[in-house]
């Protein structure tokens, strides 16, 4: 009986002390339960609120830009700008070239030599053009013929007729007549297009002015021959129902 | 009859200074810290229902966004493919020389007794020719030239070495120099 009226005694007499831890203790409790998950949440939302909303305005200018283009137009000048700059070394299209700047020029290509290495694809054979992932194909060219047709045929590489050359050396040989015996040595190129294409929110790549000057020149190009598609319904392709 | 005395007042026992604090602080203390409890996680419950409905309404903006721009994959790839190619176009382009207003320059060097039988311009836009003159009259008009493409900023450094005086009274002579980067574009 004594025992127990000594504990109630001692209860009484720290029962403010003893309300008061336990009170901090339940907040305390509280705190790490609730509190702590509640403004690592709320820490969360604005976080990441800042970069979803950064994130739709980037989509968004994404999805309207693509809805916006004209995929036949892009589509075209993609095909005609393999004829340019190939996925391959590809030198029938190069020796077409030389053809078509012959014709189109007036002069005579008396030699073409261009280094096509190793047929297989090995890549230390590959050498990049600098700053440029394209790869180059030495090439030379001896054309024999006057000023005029000269420039034609400088003129005619730098407008993309064909394969696209530089040439950085030049060697003229002036026999006394109006003829010129030129060897223009340089090099043609070819580019394997990127594997991916980036993820989904990654802006879509702008052109610069002198870019989209080249855009509209390739654009101005006759498709490739294979690349032309036959209308099939314009063809007679017999009856279409048998019992008729 | 006798009386007894039963003390009912309990022995106030002499407390420890620091329980004294503590009774004092205690209460403060864990008033203070339910109140701030309170008060934080009231605020973080209004924040959180304030802004989980846009942070999902984003969300959702978000997924209907990627699945527009995946319905329009191909026009995106054909474009990325377009303009990569287009660009890397316009990069070899600018590597390009253009060579023929600089040989116009080089053959307006000639004359009837001045003939250039050879022209070299090398990777580093240095150029070499190899003239044949007729006469010393001849080669005196062809310095002339030179000298006043110099003035005219169309030449620059230009060198002659090896003048040979051949058995026809000509003479073959080698001229160097550098040309204007204005006759390369």
């Amino acid at each position: 009986m004594k025992t127990k009226f000594d504990y109630l005694s001692y209860l009484h007499q720290y029962e403010i002390l003893i309300a008061s831890s336990g009170v901090l203790m339940i907040v305390i409790v509280l705190t790490f339960n609730m509190l702590l998950p509640n403004l690592n949440h709320a820490n969360q939302i604005y976080a990441q609120g800042q970069d979803l909303k950064k994130k739709v305005e980037l989509l968004t200018q994404k999805d309207s830009s693509l809805t916006s283009l004209n995929y036949q137009f892009y589509k075209d000048v993609f095909l005609k700008s393999s004829q340019i700059l190939p996925e391959n070394k590809d030198y029938v299209s190069l020796i077409g070239t030389f053809d078509l700047l012959e014709k189109q020029s007036g002069i005579t290509i008396v030699r073409t030599d261009f280094q096509l290495g190793v047929v297989s694809t090995s890549s230390a054979t590959l050498q990049r053009a600098a700053g440029t992932a394209a790869f180059m194909i030495p090439i030379s060219v001896e054309v024999m013929g006057n000023l005029e047709g000269l420039r034609k045929f400088l003129d005619l590489v730098s407008n993309y007729n064909g394969r696209l050359m530089t040439f950085d050396e030049v060697t003229v040989n002036n026999k006394q007549s109006d003829t010129l015996d030129v060897v223009l040595s340089g090099r043609a190129f070819f580019y394997i297009l990127p594997g991916t294409l980036g993820s989904i929110d990654s802006p879509l790549p702008k052109l610069e002015k002198s870019q989209d000057a080249i855009l509209q020149k390739i654009n101005l190009l006759s498709l490739p021959q294979d690349t032309v598609t036959v209308d099939l319904d314009k063809n007679s392709i017999g009856k279409k129902n048998l019992f008729q | 009859m006798a009386k007894h005395s039963v003390n009912l007042v309990i022995k106030k026992e002499n407390e420890l200074p620091v329980v004294k604090k503590l009774r004092l602080l205690l209460p403060i203390f864990s008033a203070v810290s339910l109140f701030i409890f309170v008060i934080l996680f009231l605020s973080s419950i209004i924040y959180i229902n304030k802004n989980n409905s846009e942070y999902n309404s984003l969300r959702l903006q978000i997924d209907n966004l990627e699945k527009r721009i995946s319905a329009n994959k191909n026009a995106e790839g054909i474009y990325i493919l377009t303009v990569s190619r287009v660009k890397t176009i316009d990069q070899l382009s600018n590597g390009n020389k253009k060579f023929i207003s600089l040989l116009s320059e080089i053959l307006k060097l000639q004359s009837s007794g001045v003939l250039i039988s050879q022209t070299n311009i090398d990777k580093k836009n240095s150029v070499t020719v190899s003239v044949t003159a007729s006469s010393a009259a001849s080669l005196d008009e062809f310095a002339t030239k030179l000298l006043n493409a110099d003035a005219a900023k169309l030449f620059s450094d230009i060198k002659t070495s090896g003048i040979v005086r051949d058995k026809n009274a000509g003479y073959l002579l080698s001229v160097s120099f550098k040309p204007s980067t204005s006759l390369l574009e």
